[in-house]
């Protein structure tokens, strides 16, 4: 140990701590250049909690919409804007199950690899496969 | 009584005012509907008391298109009993909205449902199913946890009663051997129908042995099922140089069965306990007959979608192969365990029940069959239910029966050829209806439907149901069907046919009970025609 300095350790740990600080924010500043709509999409993903198989649909339905369809589609929806709102989970997760329930209630259906969905679940299926 | 059609001696006269040929379903209730009467009546069976092999044999054919788990020679039975000897029992009635429809430019039933409620009812008493009571609300159990959907415009679930199921046979047998009126000929196969210039009906037979005969009468029913009711009318046809029925060209033609399948699997958001829907539990009851609950889109719904009809019964599936493993062990002990009770108790429990085999089922099970609803009481639950479709196939000419000329059967009567093959329409329908009870499953919050993906199958998976149906359509006009709405062929004098064969449509029902109503529809008609 005594041909360690004190002085030596010291100065390894920060600049570890200094290049993780330096990579992470770094890496934050140039996602936030990436145009992306995590803000839109991530509260929506509740929704995907009851869709058996997001992966299998959410292929399928890049097939028939491309992401800017799929984007415009759910920024056009007023009531889903309304239910992403909701910051407390559980509320909000209640919130989008209703919707999904009047969307199924309405016949506003697709069948997307062999699975009958909701429209919407299927454009958030494609949206999280693209996020 | 009951008369052996091999012997050649001390046999009585064949002139009878009534040919019934077939004994099974409706011409043993025919005959026994008529016993009454006084009325002297010749029910001739192919077969003896017994099954027979050489008897089977001449139902032997070829099967055209979709023969996946079908074979014309073991789907029917000929010996006394016919076919319900090896009937599962399902009944229902048609539904309101097949007596409204008309497919493919055919003609639909000439009569209402309401007209054929008091044979339906009649019918109950022959097939075993206590009272005429099919509604839903009337049946349902009192704990709605049992159901899987709420009711809606849309879906609604239907009920099938179960049959013990009756051997008509096994029933029927010592009444008509009792009888002094009723004959039944056994061992002799009708080989040729005629009405001769007097208004007399002839029927010729044949045994297996080679003894021919002929029969007369002032009015014969063709009362065997589908198959053999249309091969005998063509065959006599053919050799008489006539086309009784035929005049629309549709003898033979819009053969119908009820196609029947995986349409697809019901996810559920989350785990469900037993439901009365499950296919492989007989809970329910009512007066002693046992119930079984399938789902179907409502007749309203189908009127604004035009979807034929159908029902998706449905079978739990536990979630991986070993559960699956222990849940088919624990159904196959519970299966041999109401066998071997039915066979303690002496009930029917068929001609093939093995007391051993079913015994050692048992023993070999009794651990999953324990173990089962143990599992289930802890909250276990399925993940997943199969929806298996028994579906409504449309009318279309191209499935029918013709016959074979290069092969005859031992009695000398050309071999039938059935041609089946449900359409990628009725698949289609299939579809729609399974994504219907997806949107409905999706809106109660309940899963996600995942439909079956059937590949390349040129018949999707499909298989027969074993109901043969509808080569003898029955219709007002004898340009549109065979025979008019008594089942009294068009252009012929007083020959009749109680069968399968004469169902315009086939709605989601299985046929027997109908058969039964119809035949006793006709046997009412018989009593007038006749006594006057």
């Amino acid at each position: 140990m005594s041909g360690v300095k004190r002085r030596w350790l010291l100065g390894g740990a920060l600049g570890c701590l200094g290049a993780g600080v330096l990579g992470y924010g770094g890496s934050v500043a140039a996602c936030s250049l990436h145009e992306r709509r995590t803000a839109l999409i991530w509260p929506l993903l509740d929704v995907l909690g009851d869709v058996h198989a997001p992966e299998r649909i959410g292929r399928a339905w890049r097939d028939v919409e491309t992401d800017a369809e799929i984007e415009a589609a759910l920024l056009a929806r007023g009531d889903l804007a309304g239910a992403a709102l909701i910051a407390e989970p559980l509320r909000r997760r209640t919130r989008l199950g209703e919707l999904i329930r009047t969307d199924f209630a309405k016949g506003d259906t697709v069948v997307a690899d062999r699975w009958v969905v909701t429209r919407l679940e299927a454009r958030l299926s494609a949206a999280w496969i693209s996020t | 009584m009951l008369v052996d059609g091999r012997r050649t001696e001390g046999l009585p006269e064949q002139e009878y005012d009534l040919v019934i040929v077939g004994a099974g379903p409706a011409g043993i209730t025919l005959a026994h509907e008529l016993r009454g009467t006084g009325l002297r009546i010749a029910l001739l069976e192919s077969g003896g008391e017994e099954y027979d092999d050489s008897a089977q044999a001449l139902n032997e054919g070829t099967i055209e298109g979709n023969d996946d788990e079908y074979d014309l020679a073991f789907s029917r039975l000929r010996y006394l009993g016919g076919t319900s000897n090896h009937w599962g029992g399902h009944c229902t009635p048609l539904d309101a909205i097949d007596f409204e429809r008309a497919w493919n430019g055919m003609t639909g039933w000439p009569m209402s449902r309401a007209s054929l409620d008091p044979y339906y009812e009649r019918a109950h008493a022959y097939c075993d199913l206590g009272a005429y009571r099919y509604a839903f609300a009337d049946l349902a159990p009192g704990d709605p946890d049992l159901r899987l959907l709420p009711d809606t415009p849309g879906i609604e679930t239907a009920v099938l009663r179960q049959s013990p199921p009756t051997r008509f046979g096994e029933k029927y047998r010592d009444a008509l051997a009792a009888s002094e009126t009723i004959h039944v000929w056994l061992w002799t196969t009708a080989v040729r129908v005629t009405t001769a210039p007097e208004a007399v009906e002839i029927v010729d037979t044949r045994t297996l042995e080679g003894v021919t005969r002929r029969f007369t009468a002032r009015a014969v029913v063709l009362a065997a099922g589908a198959i053999e009711a249309t091969r005998l009318m063509l065959w006599s046809n053919q050799q008489n140089g006539t086309a009784a029925g035929d005049a629309g060209g549709l003898l033979g033609k819009c053969y119908m069965d009820h196609p029947s399948g995986g349409a697809a699997f019901l996810h559920f958001d989350r785990r469900v306990g037993d439901k009365i829907y499950w296919a492989d539990i007989d809970t329910y009851a009512d007066g002693g007959v046992p119930l079984h609950f399938a789902l179907r889109l409502s007749d309203a719904r189908q009127r604004e979608t035009g979807l034929p009809n159908g029902h998706f019964l449905v079978f739990p599936f536990a979630d991986d192969e070993a559960a699956q493993t222990r849940k088919r062990r624990a159904d196959l002990g519970m299966r041999s365990l109401k066998s071997v009770v039915k066979w303690a108790i002496g009930r029917d429990v068929g001609a093939r029940f093995d007391p051993g085999r079913e015994y050692c089922n048992v023993i070999d099970s009794a651990d999953e069959m324990i173990a089962a609803p143990i599992e289930r009481l802890r909250g276990g639950g399925y993940g997943r239910v199969l929806l298996k479709y028994e579906a409504e196939q449309r009318p279309d000419r191209d499935n029918g029966l013709r016959l074979d000329a290069g092969a005859r059967d031992a009695v000398g009567v050309p071999a039938p050829i059935l041609q089946w093959a449900p359409s990628a329409d009725d698949m289609e329908a299939v579809r729609q209806s399974a994504i219907e009870i997806g949107r409905m499953a999706g809106a109660a919050g309940l899963g996600r439907i995942e439909l079956e993906d059937y590949g390349d199958d040129p018949y999707w998976g499909t298989t027969t149901a074993w109901h043969q149906l509808g080569t003898m359509r029955m219709a007002d006009s004898p340009q549109a069907g065979v025979t008019d709405a008594d089942g009294r062929v068009h252009g012929a004098g007083a020959l009749y046919v109680a069968s399968g064969a004469t169902f315009p449509s086939v709605g989601r029902a299985n046929p027997t009970l109908t058969i039964v109503a119809l035949t006793l529809r006709l046997a009412d008609h018989l009593k007038g025609r006749l006594a006057a």
